[in-house]
Protein backbone atom coordinates (compact mmCIF):
# COMPACT_ATOMS: atom_id res chain seq x y z
CA UNK A 1 0.00 0.00 0.00
CA UNK A 2 3.11 2.08 0.77
CA UNK A 3 4.59 1.48 -2.56
CA UNK A 4 1.77 2.27 -4.48
CA UNK A 5 0.93 5.57 -2.82
CA UNK A 6 4.80 6.15 -3.30
CA UNK A 7 4.37 5.64 -7.22
CA UNK A 8 1.00 8.01 -7.21
CA UNK A 9 2.98 10.58 -5.44
CA UNK A 10 6.13 9.94 -7.76
CA UNK A 11 3.84 10.38 -10.82
CA UNK A 12 2.13 13.26 -9.76
CA UNK A 13 5.47 14.76 -9.38
CA UNK A 14 6.89 14.11 -12.59
CA UNK A 15 3.34 15.38 -14.29
CA UNK A 16 4.00 18.41 -11.96
CA UNK A 17 7.05 18.88 -13.92
CA UNK A 18 6.39 18.36 -17.17
CA UNK A 19 2.75 19.75 -17.39
CA UNK A 20 3.76 23.18 -16.97
CA UNK A 21 6.64 23.31 -18.97
CA UNK A 22 4.24 21.96 -21.67
CA UNK A 23 1.77 25.05 -21.26
CA UNK A 24 3.88 27.82 -20.32
CA UNK A 25 6.90 28.43 -22.92
CA UNK A 26 6.49 25.03 -24.90
CA UNK A 27 7.52 26.82 -28.33
CA UNK A 28 10.89 27.44 -29.10
CA UNK A 29 12.90 30.66 -28.70
CA UNK A 30 13.89 33.19 -30.76
CA UNK A 31 16.36 35.15 -28.58
CA UNK A 32 16.99 38.70 -29.14
CA UNK A 33 19.57 41.08 -27.71
CA UNK A 34 18.37 44.79 -26.83
CA UNK A 35 21.37 46.77 -26.31
CA UNK A 36 21.00 49.94 -25.17
CA UNK A 37 22.03 52.40 -22.15
CA UNK A 38 19.53 50.93 -20.10
CA UNK A 39 19.85 53.30 -17.22
CA UNK A 40 18.77 55.73 -19.24
CA UNK A 41 14.86 56.46 -20.58
CA UNK A 42 16.84 56.09 -23.75
CA UNK A 43 17.61 52.91 -23.47
CA UNK A 44 14.95 51.82 -21.03
CA UNK A 45 11.77 52.76 -23.33
CA UNK A 46 13.97 50.83 -26.17
CA UNK A 47 13.80 47.53 -24.40
CA UNK A 48 10.12 48.49 -23.16
CA UNK A 49 8.79 49.11 -26.60
CA UNK A 50 10.74 45.38 -27.51
CA UNK A 51 9.40 43.78 -24.85
CA UNK A 52 5.79 45.48 -25.26
CA UNK A 53 5.86 44.04 -28.91
CA UNK A 54 7.48 40.21 -27.71
CA UNK A 55 4.34 40.16 -24.82
CA UNK A 56 1.62 40.70 -27.32
CA UNK A 57 3.78 38.05 -30.05
CA UNK A 58 3.85 35.83 -27.47
CA UNK A 59 0.32 35.78 -26.18
CA UNK A 60 -1.04 35.78 -29.47
CA UNK A 61 0.64 32.53 -29.72
CA UNK A 62 4.58 33.35 -30.80
CA UNK A 63 5.71 33.96 -34.33
CA UNK A 64 4.53 31.54 -37.34
CA UNK A 65 7.67 30.40 -38.86
CA UNK A 66 7.34 27.45 -41.45
CA UNK A 67 4.07 26.15 -39.32
CA UNK A 68 5.99 26.21 -36.25
CA UNK A 69 5.40 28.95 -33.91
CA UNK A 70 8.47 30.66 -31.88
CA UNK A 71 8.08 32.44 -28.91
CA UNK A 72 9.98 35.52 -28.63
CA UNK A 73 13.03 35.92 -25.83
CA UNK A 74 14.35 39.03 -24.83
CA UNK A 75 18.08 39.87 -23.57
CA UNK A 76 18.47 43.15 -21.83
CA UNK A 77 22.30 44.10 -22.41
CA UNK A 78 22.89 47.32 -20.59
CA UNK A 79 25.96 48.73 -23.02
CA UNK A 80 26.42 52.19 -20.75
CA UNK A 81 27.12 53.69 -23.90
CA UNK A 82 26.27 57.46 -22.71
CA UNK A 83 28.97 57.38 -20.75
CA UNK A 84 31.45 54.82 -21.86
CA UNK A 85 31.45 54.73 -26.02
CA UNK A 86 34.64 52.73 -25.57
CA UNK A 87 33.72 49.49 -24.08
CA UNK A 88 30.20 49.73 -25.38
CA UNK A 89 31.71 47.16 -27.98
CA UNK A 90 32.88 44.73 -25.51
CA UNK A 91 30.14 44.63 -23.56
CA UNK A 92 28.09 43.50 -26.23
CA UNK A 93 30.57 41.28 -27.53
CA UNK A 94 29.84 39.86 -24.04
CA UNK A 95 26.56 39.74 -24.76
CA UNK A 96 26.99 37.55 -27.71
CA UNK A 97 29.12 35.44 -26.76
CA UNK A 98 26.89 34.84 -23.37
CA UNK A 99 23.91 33.89 -25.93
CA UNK A 100 25.40 31.91 -28.81
CA UNK A 101 22.09 31.48 -29.82
CA UNK A 102 20.92 35.16 -30.66
CA UNK A 103 21.40 36.60 -34.17
CA UNK A 104 19.55 39.75 -33.59
CA UNK A 105 20.40 42.75 -32.06
CA UNK A 106 18.05 45.72 -31.30
CA UNK A 107 19.79 48.68 -30.38
CA UNK A 108 23.00 51.29 -30.05
CA UNK A 109 21.86 54.96 -29.21
CA UNK A 110 24.92 56.77 -29.05
CA UNK A 111 27.11 57.13 -32.39
CA UNK A 112 29.83 57.04 -30.51
CA UNK A 113 29.23 54.03 -28.97
CA UNK A 114 27.36 52.20 -32.03
CA UNK A 115 30.53 52.45 -33.99
CA UNK A 116 32.47 50.27 -31.56
CA UNK A 117 29.21 48.10 -31.67
CA UNK A 118 28.94 47.52 -35.61
CA UNK A 119 32.32 45.58 -35.78
CA UNK A 120 31.18 43.13 -33.02
CA UNK A 121 27.92 42.12 -34.81
CA UNK A 122 29.53 42.25 -38.25
CA UNK A 123 32.49 39.58 -36.95
CA UNK A 124 29.88 37.44 -35.17
CA UNK A 125 27.66 37.38 -37.59
CA UNK A 126 24.89 38.44 -35.95
CA UNK A 127 22.20 41.12 -37.52
CA UNK A 128 21.98 44.55 -35.80
CA UNK A 129 19.21 46.97 -36.40
CA UNK A 130 20.49 50.24 -35.40
CA UNK A 131 17.17 52.04 -32.90
CA UNK A 132 18.56 55.29 -31.52
CA UNK A 133 21.45 56.00 -33.28
CA UNK A 134 20.64 58.67 -36.51
CA UNK A 135 24.11 59.63 -37.73
CA UNK A 136 23.93 58.45 -41.37
CA UNK A 137 27.63 57.71 -41.20
CA UNK A 138 26.81 54.39 -39.49
CA UNK A 139 25.37 53.01 -42.92
CA UNK A 140 27.03 55.00 -45.53
CA UNK A 141 29.04 52.16 -46.49
CA UNK A 142 26.76 49.61 -46.52
CA UNK A 143 25.86 49.25 -50.53
CA UNK A 144 29.44 48.29 -50.72
CA UNK A 145 29.46 45.33 -48.80
CA UNK A 146 28.28 42.88 -52.03
CA UNK A 147 31.73 44.27 -53.60
CA UNK A 148 34.27 44.83 -51.47
CA UNK A 149 35.70 42.34 -49.09
CA UNK A 150 36.25 44.64 -46.68
CA UNK A 151 32.69 45.78 -46.29
CA UNK A 152 31.11 42.45 -46.17
CA UNK A 153 29.71 42.75 -42.72
CA UNK A 154 27.45 45.48 -43.70
CA UNK A 155 25.36 43.53 -44.62
CA UNK A 156 24.09 42.37 -40.84
CA UNK A 157 23.81 46.01 -40.52
CA UNK A 158 20.30 48.24 -40.66
CA UNK A 159 18.65 50.91 -39.07
CA UNK A 160 15.10 50.32 -37.39
CA UNK A 161 15.00 53.82 -36.11
CA UNK A 162 14.89 56.95 -36.36
CA UNK A 163 15.02 58.21 -40.02
CA UNK A 164 18.54 59.33 -40.51
CA UNK A 165 20.66 62.70 -39.80
CA UNK A 166 20.42 63.77 -43.44
CA UNK A 167 16.64 63.98 -43.32
CA UNK A 168 16.67 64.78 -39.96
CA UNK A 169 18.07 67.76 -40.66
CA UNK A 170 15.49 68.13 -43.54
CA UNK A 171 12.82 67.39 -41.18
CA UNK A 172 14.40 69.79 -38.02
CA UNK A 173 14.62 72.87 -41.09
CA UNK A 174 11.04 72.50 -42.34
CA UNK A 175 9.70 72.96 -38.91
CA UNK A 176 11.92 75.99 -38.48
CA UNK A 177 10.47 77.47 -41.61
CA UNK A 178 7.19 76.36 -39.75
CA UNK A 179 8.24 78.96 -37.00
CA UNK A 180 10.11 81.23 -38.82
CA UNK A 181 7.91 82.18 -41.34
CA UNK A 182 5.45 82.89 -38.23
CA UNK A 183 7.68 85.09 -36.66
CA UNK A 184 8.58 87.00 -40.02
CA UNK A 185 4.57 87.40 -40.19
CA UNK A 186 4.79 89.26 -37.39
CA UNK A 187 7.25 91.99 -38.17
CA UNK A 188 10.43 90.09 -36.85
CA UNK A 189 13.75 88.78 -39.03
CA UNK A 190 14.03 85.65 -38.21
CA UNK A 191 17.29 85.75 -35.81
CA UNK A 192 17.83 81.56 -35.30
CA UNK A 193 20.63 80.73 -32.71
CA UNK A 194 21.56 77.23 -32.83
CA UNK A 195 22.25 75.14 -29.37
CA UNK A 196 23.66 71.13 -30.26
CA UNK A 197 25.79 68.81 -28.88
CA UNK A 198 29.00 68.04 -29.44
CA UNK A 199 28.53 64.79 -30.85
CA UNK A 200 28.96 63.43 -34.17
CA UNK A 201 25.28 62.83 -35.01
CA UNK A 202 24.81 66.58 -34.51
CA UNK A 203 28.11 67.79 -36.76
CA UNK A 204 25.87 68.13 -40.19
CA UNK A 205 23.10 69.01 -39.10
CA UNK A 206 24.88 71.76 -37.53
CA UNK A 207 26.75 72.46 -40.44
CA UNK A 208 24.01 72.37 -42.86
CA UNK A 209 21.88 74.37 -40.65
CA UNK A 210 25.07 76.97 -40.92
CA UNK A 211 25.08 76.76 -44.66
CA UNK A 212 21.23 77.18 -45.36
CA UNK A 213 19.90 79.51 -42.32
CA UNK A 214 21.43 82.06 -44.06
CA UNK A 215 20.25 80.98 -47.54
CA UNK A 216 17.21 81.03 -46.68
CA UNK A 217 17.24 84.83 -46.05
CA UNK A 218 17.13 84.47 -42.04
CA UNK A 219 19.92 85.62 -39.78
CA UNK A 220 21.92 83.37 -38.08
CA UNK A 221 23.11 84.05 -34.68
CA UNK A 222 25.09 82.79 -31.61
CA UNK A 223 26.14 79.21 -32.18
CA UNK A 224 26.51 77.02 -29.08
CA UNK A 225 27.61 73.05 -28.80
CA UNK A 226 28.00 72.30 -25.54
CA UNK A 227 28.77 68.37 -23.82
CA UNK A 228 25.88 66.38 -24.03
CA UNK A 229 25.73 66.60 -20.22
CA UNK A 230 26.45 70.44 -20.10
CA UNK A 231 25.10 71.60 -16.69
CA UNK A 232 23.73 74.69 -15.88
CA UNK A 233 27.57 76.46 -15.52
CA UNK A 234 28.22 75.74 -19.36
CA UNK A 235 24.47 76.38 -20.30
CA UNK A 236 23.71 79.32 -18.54
CA UNK A 237 26.35 81.51 -20.37
CA UNK A 238 25.61 79.90 -23.66
CA UNK A 239 21.62 80.95 -23.18
CA UNK A 240 22.32 84.47 -22.14
CA UNK A 241 24.49 84.94 -25.17
CA UNK A 242 21.77 84.36 -27.10
CA UNK A 243 19.69 86.80 -25.63
CA UNK A 244 22.44 89.31 -25.60
CA UNK A 245 22.34 88.15 -29.47
CA UNK A 246 19.09 89.32 -29.84
CA UNK A 247 18.21 85.97 -31.09
CA UNK A 248 14.18 85.02 -31.16
CA UNK A 249 14.33 81.50 -32.33
CA UNK A 250 16.86 78.51 -30.59
CA UNK A 251 16.95 75.86 -33.15
CA UNK A 252 17.90 72.91 -30.81
CA UNK A 253 20.18 69.75 -31.31
CA UNK A 254 20.01 67.41 -28.78
CA UNK A 255 19.55 64.20 -27.42
CA UNK A 256 21.34 63.85 -24.36
CA UNK A 257 20.38 65.13 -20.62
CA UNK A 258 21.29 68.58 -21.39
CA UNK A 259 17.95 68.58 -23.19
CA UNK A 260 16.67 69.25 -19.83
CA UNK A 261 19.00 71.52 -18.25
CA UNK A 262 18.59 74.10 -21.47
CA UNK A 263 14.50 73.52 -20.58
CA UNK A 264 15.02 74.43 -17.29
CA UNK A 265 17.29 77.29 -17.65
CA UNK A 266 15.88 78.80 -20.58
CA UNK A 267 12.80 79.04 -18.34
CA UNK A 268 14.79 80.52 -15.21
CA UNK A 269 16.38 82.65 -17.09
CA UNK A 270 13.31 83.94 -18.90
CA UNK A 271 15.10 83.78 -22.33
CA UNK A 272 12.58 85.68 -25.06
CA UNK A 273 12.88 82.99 -27.95
CA UNK A 274 11.49 79.62 -28.88
CA UNK A 275 12.72 76.86 -29.26
CA UNK A 276 12.34 74.58 -32.46
CA UNK A 277 14.46 71.36 -33.20
CA UNK A 278 15.31 68.10 -31.71
CA UNK A 279 15.55 67.55 -27.97
CA UNK A 280 14.95 63.91 -27.34
CA UNK A 281 14.34 64.61 -23.53
CA UNK A 282 11.54 66.71 -24.57
CA UNK A 283 9.53 63.80 -25.86
CA UNK A 284 9.02 62.37 -22.22
CA UNK A 285 5.92 63.04 -20.32
CA UNK A 286 7.88 64.17 -17.47
CA UNK A 287 9.52 67.17 -19.56
CA UNK A 288 6.80 69.82 -17.85
CA UNK A 289 7.49 68.84 -14.37
CA UNK A 290 11.35 68.37 -14.67
CA UNK A 291 12.01 71.76 -16.12
CA UNK A 292 9.72 73.53 -13.98
CA UNK A 293 7.39 74.76 -16.93
CA UNK A 294 10.56 75.92 -18.32
CA UNK A 295 9.80 74.00 -21.79
CA UNK A 296 6.53 76.05 -22.86
CA UNK A 297 6.74 76.37 -26.04
CA UNK A 298 9.19 74.72 -26.85
CA UNK A 299 8.62 72.53 -30.43
CA UNK A 300 10.69 69.39 -30.62
CA UNK A 301 10.90 66.78 -33.36
CA UNK A 302 8.97 63.61 -32.27
CA UNK A 303 7.81 59.94 -33.55
CA UNK A 304 4.50 59.87 -32.24
CA UNK A 305 2.29 62.41 -30.21
CA UNK A 306 -1.10 62.11 -28.33
CA UNK A 307 -3.43 61.98 -30.56
CA UNK A 308 -1.54 62.21 -33.87
CA UNK A 309 -2.31 59.24 -35.60
CA UNK A 310 0.17 58.79 -37.89
CA UNK A 311 -0.84 55.07 -39.04
CA UNK A 312 -3.78 52.76 -37.66
CA UNK A 313 -1.32 51.34 -35.22
CA UNK A 314 0.02 54.43 -33.68
CA UNK A 315 -2.87 55.10 -31.23
CA UNK A 316 -3.29 51.45 -30.23
CA UNK A 317 0.53 51.00 -29.50
CA UNK A 318 0.71 54.43 -27.80
CA UNK A 319 -2.51 53.60 -25.61
CA UNK A 320 -0.41 49.95 -25.14
CA UNK A 321 2.90 51.70 -23.89
CA UNK A 322 1.22 53.72 -21.33
CA UNK A 323 -0.68 51.41 -19.96
CA UNK A 324 2.06 48.96 -19.16
CA UNK A 325 4.84 51.31 -18.67
CA UNK A 326 3.00 54.41 -17.22
CA UNK A 327 4.68 57.05 -19.57
CA UNK A 328 4.57 58.36 -22.94
CA UNK A 329 7.29 56.75 -25.03
CA UNK A 330 10.72 57.89 -26.29
CA UNK A 331 11.26 57.97 -29.76
CA UNK A 332 13.63 54.68 -28.84
CA UNK A 333 10.38 52.69 -28.42
CA UNK A 334 10.72 52.29 -32.04
CA UNK A 335 11.96 48.75 -30.88
CA UNK A 336 8.33 47.80 -30.88
CA UNK A 337 8.25 48.46 -34.45
CA UNK A 338 11.35 46.76 -35.20
CA UNK A 339 10.86 43.62 -33.42
CA UNK A 340 7.38 43.26 -35.37
CA UNK A 341 8.59 43.80 -38.47
CA UNK A 342 11.31 40.84 -37.96
CA UNK A 343 8.46 38.57 -36.83
CA UNK A 344 6.81 39.81 -40.62
CA UNK A 345 10.33 39.16 -41.76
CA UNK A 346 10.11 35.47 -40.59
CA UNK A 347 7.46 34.59 -41.26
CA UNK A 348 6.92 35.51 -44.71
CA UNK A 349 10.84 34.29 -45.26
CA UNK A 350 9.76 30.90 -43.15
CA UNK A 351 13.37 31.09 -41.32
CA UNK A 352 14.49 32.15 -38.02
CA UNK A 353 18.04 32.36 -39.94
CA UNK A 354 19.34 35.88 -39.77
CA UNK A 355 21.18 35.17 -43.19
CA UNK A 356 17.63 34.01 -45.38
CA UNK A 357 16.30 37.07 -43.80
CA UNK A 358 18.83 39.65 -45.25
CA UNK A 359 16.88 39.71 -49.02
CA UNK A 360 13.68 39.97 -47.49
CA UNK A 361 15.02 43.23 -46.00
CA UNK A 362 16.60 44.63 -48.74
CA UNK A 363 13.55 44.07 -50.99
CA UNK A 364 11.38 47.80 -51.01
CA UNK A 365 8.26 45.61 -52.00
CA UNK A 366 8.48 44.52 -48.25
CA UNK A 367 8.27 47.60 -46.64
CA UNK A 368 6.44 47.25 -43.09
CA UNK A 369 3.03 49.45 -41.73
CA UNK A 370 4.25 50.45 -38.00
CA UNK A 371 3.31 53.19 -35.77
CA UNK A 372 6.09 55.25 -37.47
CA UNK A 373 4.86 55.11 -40.98
CA UNK A 374 5.49 52.87 -44.01
CA UNK A 375 9.04 51.10 -43.14
CA UNK A 376 10.89 50.07 -45.91
CA UNK A 377 14.71 50.33 -46.84
CA UNK A 378 16.36 52.55 -49.43
CA UNK A 379 16.12 51.10 -53.16
CA UNK A 380 18.19 53.81 -54.66
CA UNK A 381 21.39 54.99 -53.86
CA UNK A 382 21.49 57.40 -50.69
CA UNK A 383 24.27 59.44 -50.17
CA UNK A 384 24.68 62.59 -47.83
CA UNK A 385 27.93 64.80 -49.00
CA UNK A 386 28.66 68.01 -47.52
CA UNK A 387 26.79 66.82 -44.70
CA UNK A 388 23.54 67.34 -46.00
CA UNK A 389 22.67 66.37 -49.30
CA UNK A 390 20.71 63.60 -50.31
CA UNK A 391 21.64 62.60 -53.65
CA UNK A 392 19.54 60.10 -55.08
CA UNK A 393 20.00 58.65 -58.67
CA UNK A 394 17.24 58.91 -61.23
CA UNK A 395 16.23 56.13 -62.96
CA UNK A 396 15.83 58.30 -66.23
CA UNK A 397 19.34 59.65 -66.15
CA UNK A 398 22.03 59.15 -68.60
CA UNK A 399 24.16 56.55 -67.76
CA UNK A 400 26.93 58.70 -66.49
CA UNK A 401 24.89 61.21 -64.84
CA UNK A 402 24.39 61.53 -61.19
CA UNK A 403 21.12 63.37 -60.91
CA UNK A 404 18.22 64.16 -58.45
CA UNK A 405 15.03 62.42 -58.36
CA UNK A 406 13.40 59.34 -56.80
CA UNK A 407 13.43 56.31 -58.85
CA UNK A 408 15.12 53.04 -58.94
CA UNK A 409 18.08 52.49 -59.79
CA UNK A 410 19.57 50.47 -62.71
CA UNK A 411 23.47 50.31 -61.80
CA UNK A 412 25.55 53.02 -60.40
CA UNK A 413 28.99 52.64 -63.03
CA UNK A 414 32.02 53.68 -61.85
CA UNK A 415 32.15 56.90 -62.80
CA UNK A 416 28.86 57.59 -60.44
CA UNK A 417 30.37 55.86 -57.85
CA UNK A 418 33.42 58.15 -58.06
CA UNK A 419 31.64 60.80 -58.70
CA UNK A 420 30.11 59.80 -55.13
CA UNK A 421 32.82 58.27 -52.91
CA UNK A 422 36.09 59.27 -54.49
CA UNK A 423 38.41 57.26 -56.66
CA UNK A 424 37.90 53.73 -56.38
CA UNK A 425 41.45 53.02 -55.22
CA UNK A 426 40.81 54.23 -51.83
CA UNK A 427 38.45 51.17 -51.02
CA UNK A 428 40.99 48.64 -52.61
CA UNK A 429 40.07 48.57 -56.04
CA UNK A 430 42.74 49.69 -58.72
CA UNK A 431 42.31 53.69 -59.84
CA UNK A 432 39.85 53.03 -62.81
CA UNK A 433 38.26 50.02 -62.32
CA UNK A 434 35.42 50.14 -64.04
CA UNK A 435 32.44 47.94 -62.10
CA UNK A 436 29.54 48.41 -61.79
CA UNK A 437 26.84 47.90 -59.04
CA UNK A 438 23.37 46.59 -58.84
CA UNK A 439 20.55 48.40 -56.55
CA UNK A 440 21.71 47.73 -53.48
CA UNK A 441 20.30 49.91 -50.31
CA UNK A 442 21.90 51.50 -47.27
CA UNK A 443 19.94 49.51 -44.92
CA UNK A 444 18.78 52.55 -43.61
CA UNK A 445 14.92 53.62 -43.21
CA UNK A 446 13.07 55.33 -46.07
CA UNK A 447 12.21 58.58 -45.36
CA UNK A 448 9.32 60.88 -47.24
CA UNK A 449 5.76 61.17 -47.28
CA UNK A 450 3.62 57.68 -47.35
CA UNK A 451 6.85 56.32 -45.38
CA UNK A 452 8.32 57.77 -42.21
CA UNK A 453 7.97 61.22 -41.56
CA UNK A 454 8.58 63.27 -38.94
CA UNK A 455 6.06 65.34 -36.86
CA UNK A 456 6.18 68.10 -33.99
CA UNK A 457 5.07 68.53 -30.97
CA UNK A 458 5.24 71.65 -28.71
CA UNK A 459 4.65 72.21 -25.04
CA UNK A 460 1.30 73.97 -23.89
CA UNK A 461 0.03 74.70 -20.94
CA UNK A 462 -3.36 72.90 -20.41
CA UNK A 463 -6.15 74.59 -20.53
CA UNK B 1 -4.67 58.54 22.85
CA UNK B 2 -6.84 57.00 19.92
CA UNK B 3 -8.13 60.13 19.76
CA UNK B 4 -4.61 62.09 19.23
CA UNK B 5 -3.69 59.39 16.57
CA UNK B 6 -7.05 60.34 15.04
CA UNK B 7 -6.33 64.03 15.00
CA UNK B 8 -2.69 63.48 13.68
CA UNK B 9 -3.62 60.86 11.01
CA UNK B 10 -6.45 63.71 9.57
CA UNK B 11 -3.41 66.22 9.87
CA UNK B 12 -1.20 64.23 8.02
CA UNK B 13 -3.98 62.87 5.23
CA UNK B 14 -5.44 66.67 5.00
CA UNK B 15 -1.36 68.17 4.44
CA UNK B 16 -1.13 65.14 1.99
CA UNK B 17 -4.36 66.56 0.28
CA UNK B 18 -3.11 69.96 -0.32
CA UNK B 19 0.58 69.13 -1.17
CA UNK B 20 -0.88 67.05 -3.68
CA UNK B 21 -3.19 70.03 -5.43
CA UNK B 22 0.09 72.37 -4.95
CA UNK B 23 2.34 69.57 -6.24
CA UNK B 24 1.89 70.38 -9.90
CA UNK B 25 5.52 71.88 -10.22
CA UNK B 26 5.80 74.84 -7.60
CA UNK B 27 2.62 75.77 -7.91
CA UNK B 28 2.58 75.76 -12.03
CA UNK B 29 -0.52 74.72 -13.89
CA UNK B 30 0.16 71.77 -15.54
CA UNK B 31 1.73 71.73 -19.07
CA UNK B 32 0.95 68.91 -21.72
CA UNK B 33 2.53 68.25 -25.50
CA UNK B 34 0.51 68.26 -28.53
CA UNK B 35 1.53 67.87 -32.05
CA UNK B 36 1.84 70.53 -34.08
CA UNK B 37 3.27 70.10 -37.42
CA UNK B 38 2.50 69.90 -40.22
CA UNK B 39 -1.38 71.63 -39.61
CA UNK B 40 0.46 74.80 -38.08
CA UNK B 41 2.10 75.55 -41.48
CA UNK B 42 1.43 74.93 -45.32
CA UNK B 43 4.15 72.62 -46.40
CA UNK B 44 3.72 73.79 -49.65
CA UNK B 45 5.05 77.25 -49.56
CA UNK B 46 8.02 78.12 -51.10
CA UNK B 47 10.49 77.73 -48.32
CA UNK B 48 9.72 74.36 -47.82
CA UNK B 49 9.81 73.47 -51.38
CA UNK B 50 12.86 75.22 -51.59
CA UNK B 51 14.63 73.49 -48.55
CA UNK B 52 13.74 69.85 -49.87
CA UNK B 53 14.28 70.54 -53.22
CA UNK B 54 17.99 70.84 -52.14
CA UNK B 55 17.83 68.08 -50.28
CA UNK B 56 15.26 65.79 -52.19
CA UNK B 57 13.96 66.56 -55.08
CA UNK B 58 10.75 64.47 -55.62
CA UNK B 59 9.23 64.17 -51.84
CA UNK B 60 5.90 65.77 -52.37
CA UNK B 61 4.98 67.42 -48.99
CA UNK B 62 1.22 67.65 -50.05
CA UNK B 63 0.52 63.84 -49.82
CA UNK B 64 1.64 64.22 -45.66
CA UNK B 65 -0.84 61.11 -44.44
CA UNK B 66 -1.21 62.63 -40.69
CA UNK B 67 -2.17 66.11 -39.35
CA UNK B 68 -1.28 67.89 -35.88
CA UNK B 69 -3.75 68.23 -33.71
CA UNK B 70 -3.79 72.01 -33.17
CA UNK B 71 -1.58 74.75 -34.11
CA UNK B 72 1.27 76.27 -32.10
CA UNK B 73 2.10 79.33 -30.21
CA UNK B 74 4.29 81.99 -29.89
CA UNK B 75 3.71 84.32 -26.73
CA UNK B 76 2.90 87.62 -27.13
CA UNK B 77 5.13 89.19 -24.55
CA UNK B 78 8.30 87.61 -26.25
CA UNK B 79 6.81 89.50 -29.98
CA UNK B 80 6.80 92.72 -27.92
CA UNK B 81 10.46 92.24 -26.90
CA UNK B 82 11.91 91.46 -30.01
CA UNK B 83 9.63 94.17 -31.92
CA UNK B 84 11.62 96.68 -29.46
CA UNK B 85 14.96 94.87 -30.20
Amino acid sequence: MKRIGFLIISTLLVLGLVVPGMVGGANPKIEILIAGPMTYTQGGDMYNGAELAANQINTAGGVDVGGTDYDIELVKVDTNEIDNYADAGTVLLGAITANPNAQFIIGGFRTEGVVNEIPVAMANNVTMFITGAASYELLAEAPLYPYIPAYAGYKYIFRGSPFNTVFLLGNSLMMLGMVAVEVASLGVTPRIAIFAESLTWADPIVEGAEALIPAMGWELGHVARVSDKASSTVVDPELNAIEADKCNIIWTVMSGDVGTVFSLRKGALDIPAIAVGINVEAQAASFWGDTNGGCEYEITMGTWAPGVEVTSTTLPFLSAFETAYGHFPMYTAAAYDVLNVLATAMNEVGSVNNEDLISWYEDPANAQNTTMGLVGNYPVWQYGSFGYWSMLADKDAPDNDVGFGVGILPALNSTQITQIYGDASNYDMPAGTNFTMPPYTTHDIIYGPTYVTGLAIQWQEAP
Amino acid sequence: MKKTIFVVISCVLLLGLVLASCADGNGLTKGEFVGVWPKGSDPTVAYFNNIMSRLATGLNWTDVEYTGTQDFEIPADWVTIWQGW
